[in-house]
């Protein structure tokens, strides 16, 4: 049996999916596009022509949720399908808003470049706690009309993973989908199996921005998912209380779907969202609050009462450092995104309200999520008798007996997860005699062991310098003449 | 609605009871303490005096659980009843196995003594995530035949909580039960109001030792409430499998229900434990484990079926520091045991494998109970419509509703703000302050309490009679004078 984490009652969803309706009708929903705004007209919705605030019928909801896909996967480079989004399935990805990354040397927080985001993709590469890249941090050393792009080709060359990305434009969002179509061959199989999903998100209260709406667009023409990150913030952006923000959040995802849809029915796109609380005395988005998990929990049972695939940011810290807070905060939050059966939970790695990123905050956070992973595996029937068989004459009342029985070396690695160096089950004597580490110690080292034992992806050479001579040919556009050197690769 | 964490489905606690019932007949449960097989015999169990082994039947425990209290409350000095144990109620108290402490300069993991139980009781008091406090370390600094008692008797001096603690003998719960009477007013009292649960630990696999029957006994005669702290350690003292372990949990138990109830019908009694995967790598008992975690949960179904009160061990670390290992491990654990509606949930503050205490801990634990706790309460409906209402004067804004006045209202209802502990800094503010990592946050945090903490209010006449009752003990033990607390505690 497999647990699960509810905090609305039936009756409460009920009541958030018809205040959600309300609301796409007043206020209404502002659509920044016009592309959008056209596609809704076209349906005979109202749009106030200067303020762009559109009210959007119930009835266009309930289409766009019937020809919605209830399910599908993200596959890797070798064509599997590895991320399963639908039903209860639970996957993590790193976090992928970073501008910034722990240096655990210095601790200083600093400006990401080319070389950080390749040592959080090989980190994450290697750990099976992840299950998707993300395009995980900004390199500043390269244009910012190309730092959306740019993530994804490193990605691309560093990983046979599926990526969670997202673009910063309405072009480079085409250009990010032509790039993936490099590496599948064509726009046909990039469409058939999707390697990436693209993050898209409204902005709170209520408004779908040009850039928004537009790559909902862009995206479901291509048949490349879509991931809806609706982020209200209770008691800024949003009403504050937390069933408010729920509803918002419901609003903005109902108005997201519509605009899709209406694009190009049957395309692939998620619940999703990175909502939080807002707290009053910082001006702060607590990202590792239980309230935010509170909300995410809320919102994504109800999009499972609607059959959508769910996406979520959870297993992050407002901490500044790999410490006790980023600890509690990011393993209870991960806890709370897995057993509310969220799809795709990201945030793993981060710091600072999402802000930084940490190589060694990832591979920590991998055993919280081998944690909540087994948790969710539930306990298991692994023989006929749950216990009585278990008691042979050999059992004679001793804290030992168990210990001699060969089901015991069968069993105990199918029932326990057994964890990596980065947590410490020595007797205190033996943790003095390996240097007395702590956890942001013992991961600095295994960080720089999978650093050293990683080796980049066997990819078609042809398909890599395609790639490449596209990139470089975007970057050129946006003035840098030759794109960072990457050590791994001898590229023109 | 209070959300819930179910592990178990109703077809496998009916089969986890059934085996629990055979197991209490085969290999059945070895009774270490004569008073106990005689209860046992007496109501119709088979006693293999040479073995100790008891064939405990069915019936027995059936009449046995018929009679259990479902629910009591423990009270604090004033008389006040401010911990539930029964339903889904969920109370955290400090772990109490502690036989050192973390010191924070050093990192040193010393040897427990006075001083640091008090410093332990006073973090505890001032902090209202803990609903009782515990008697969280020995104190080596006394002859060991006193240091359940004196721990007790710290305790009484320098709380007014209820107090989660445990007798080392038979002979000593006898005077530690008296210890409480001197407060209550006597022994009648104390039945009336207890302050005070006892753990009760069966060994395993599937013994009640002479101490802990007799402990059971002891208790259920004074009314005293019993706590068992069942111990199945999966793969070396219970089977490999987290569900054998929670049958073996539920034999232990269901035998020591039946031996108190025998002694004493109607008793309280908890449903409890401290059970633990077997790390078989290094040959430890990982109570950061989820594994762990898991059996507690599974086994608290297991007692709520039963209509019993429950305990756990939970919130506690293998790490050896204040370190992220020990957030993921103490958050998650404290989740899980909240979400599984445990009544009292032990193990906070505790470090390496329950071992060692830390203050500091304590303050960090005290900021995932609240998460915890603050799950527990669920999605709240304080206004009339969801959210509708609140969109008059919205002019799709980011900064829209910080205006309304229902946002100042209501944000500390929907939102527990945390203490210092959880930095929510910008990171230029968290810079200006220092660059404190959590544990640091947590040393200052620490030093706070103590300087505020003043000792309770206490009816001089009982603090004298208790302070001759434990002298007396102290002089049969060989110790002439008992640790000067003005000195070491300093007011």
């Amino acid at each position: 049996m497999r647990p699960k984490l509810t905090l609305l009652s039936d009756e409460i969803i009920a009541r958030i999916l018809a205040e959600a309706y309300e609301l796409l009708l007043k206020p209404g929903i502002k659509v920044q596009n016009e592309e959008a705004r056209e596609l809704l007209m076209r349906e005979d919705v109202v749009i106030d022509p200067e303020t762009h605030v559109a009210q959007i019928p119930a009835s266009l909801v309930q289409r766009a949720l019937e020809s919605v896909p209830r399910e599908f996967y993200l596959y890797d480079y070798d064509g599997n399908p590895t991320v399963h989004y639908g039903g209860d399935s639970v996957h993590f990805d790193p976090g992928s808003s970073g501008i910034a990354m722990l240096n655990p040397d210095t601790l200083e927080h600093e400006t990401t470049e080319t070389e950080h985001l390749i040592r959080l993709l090989k980190v994450a590469e290697q750990l099976p706690q992840y299950d998707a890249q993300s395009t995980a941090v900004i390199c500043h050393d390269v244009p910012k009309d190309v730092q959306d792009s740019y993530r994804l080709y490193l990605a691309l060359l560093y990983s046979k993973k599926p990526i969670v990305t997202g673009a910063f434009t309405n072009k480079t969002v085409q250009e990010m989908i032509d790039m993936l179509v490099v590496f599948a061959g064509s726009a046909e199989a990039s469409r058939q199996k999707p390697r990436a999903i693209f993050d898209v998100c409204p902005a709170p209260p209520l408004i779908w921005s040009n850039f928004g709406a537009g790559n909902l667009i862009a995206l479901a023409r291509a048949g490349i998912p879509a991931e809806i990150v609706s982020v209200p913030l209770s008691g800024a952006a949003a009403p504050v209380t937390m069933l408010g923000t729920v509803t918002q959040h419901t609003a903005e995802c109902f108005a997201g779907i519509v605009i899709h849809q209406l694009a190009k029915p049957g395309s692939p796109i998620v619940w999703g969202g990175a909502a939080a609380i807002f707290d009053m005395r910082k001006g702060a988005t607590p990202m590792g609050a239980v309230e935010t998990a509170m909300l995410d929990c809320s919102y994504a049972q109800v999009a499972k009462t609607l059959n959508m695939p769910t996406h979520t940011y959870l297993g992050a810290t407002d901490s500044k450092l790999v410490d006790a807070q980023a600890g509690l905060e990011s393993g209870i939050s991960a806890m709370v995104g897995a057993l509310s059966g969220i799809n795709m939970i990201s945030g793993s790695g981060m710091l600072d309200f999402l802000a930084c990123h940490s190589a060694e905050k990832l591979v920590l956070d991998a055993e919280g999520i081998a944690m909540a992973k087994r948790m969710i595996g539930g306990v298991k029937q692994h023989t006929d008798t749950l216990a009585t068989g278990f008691y042979d004459n050999k059992i004679n009342f001793k804290g030992g007996d168990f210990l001699k029985q060969k089901i015991t070396m069968q069993l105990f690695r199918e029932e326990q997860h057994l964890p990596s160096s980065v947590i410490d089950r020595d007797s205190t004597r033996a943790w003095k005699a390996a240097g007395s580490l702590d956890a942001f110690d013992r991961a600095k080292l295994r960080v720089k062991e999978l650093l050293a034992s990683y080796s980049r992806p066997e990819l078609d050479p042809d398909q890599v310098n395609r790639l490449h001579s596209y990139m470089l040919d975007l970057a050129k556009k946006a003035g840098l003449e030759e794109l960072p050197r990457l050590e791994d690769y001898e590229l023109a | 609605m209070q959300p819930k964490l179910s592990l178990l489905d109703d077809a496998l606690i009916v089969r986890i009871i059934e085996e629990a019932y055979q197991l209490m007949l085969k290999p059945g449960i070895k009774v270490q303490n004569a008073e106990a097989r005689g209860l046992l015999a007496e109501a119709g169990a088979d006693v293999n005096e040479e073995t100790q082994v008891v064939r405990i039947p069915e019936h027995i425990v059936r009449k046995a659980l018929g009679m259990v209290p479902r629910e009591f409350q423990l009270y604090d000095y004033e008389g006040e009843p401010k911990v539930r144990y029964g339903g889904d109620a969920v109370h955290f108290d400090p772990g109490s196995s502690g036989i050192s402490v973390l010191i924070p300069e050093t990192l040193e993991h010393k040897t427990a003594e006075t001083a640091d139980l008090i410093r332990i009781i006073k973090v505890a008091e001032s902090l209202p995530q803990y609903d009782a406090q515990s008697t969280a370390v020995v104190c080596h600094d006394v002859p060991k035949d006193l240091h359940d008692l004196y721990r007790l008797y710290l305790v009484i001096l320098f709380s007014k909580k209820p107090i989660v603690t445990g007798a080392f003998t038979n002979q000593t719960v006898h005077q530690m039960i008296d210890m409480l009477a001197i407060f209550a007013g006597g022994r009648d009292k104390l039945r009336e109001k207890p302050r005070a649960i006892f753990d009760a630990c069966p060994s395993p696999p599937l013994i009640w030792s002479n101490f802990g029957a007799g402990n059971l006994i002891t208790l259920a005669r004074a009314g005293v409430p019993a706590e068992i702290v069942s111990m199945p350690l999966a793969g070396a003292a219970a089977p490999v499998t987290l569900l054998g372990a929670v049958t073996q949990h539920a034999a232990e138990c269901l035998s020591g229900i039946a031996i108190h109830q025998l002694a004493h019908a109607g008793s309280p009694i908890v449903w409890g434990g401290a059970p633990a995967i077997f790390e078989m790598r290094k040959g430890g008992t990982p109570y950061g484990a989820i594994e762990t975690a898991m059996i507690d949960s599974s086994y608290a179904q297991v007692g709520k079926s039963l209509g019993l009160p429950t305990h756990t061990y939970l919130g506690a670390t293998d790490s050896k520091v204040l370190d992220m290992q020990a957030g993921i491990e103490s958050g998650m654990g404290f989740l899980v045991g909240a979400l599984s509606g445990v009544n009292m949930i032990s193990g906070a503050g505790m470090l390496d494998s329950l071992l060692c205490q830390s203050p500091e801990k304590l303050v960090i634990d005290a900021e995932s109970i609240s998460m915890a706790k603050r799950l527990l309460e669920g999605m709240k409906t304080p206004t009339q419509t969801l959210a509708t209402e609140f969109y008059e004067g919205v002019n799709f804004k980011g900064s829209d509703f910080l205006k309304q006045k229902i946002t100042m209202q209501l944000f500390q209802q929907e939102q527990r703000l945390p203490t210092k502990i959880i930095d929510r800094d910008s990171i230029r503010g968290w810079k200006q302050g220092g660059s404190l990592d959590t544990f640091a946050r947590a040393r200052e945090q620490v030093t706070d309490i103590l300087t505020a903490f003043s000792r309770p209010e206490l009816d001089p006449a009982k603090k004298a009679e208790l302070h001759a009752y434990v002298l007396t003990l102290a002089k049969q033990a060989g110790m002439e004078e008992l640790p000067r607390l003005d000195e070491l505690a300093p007011a």
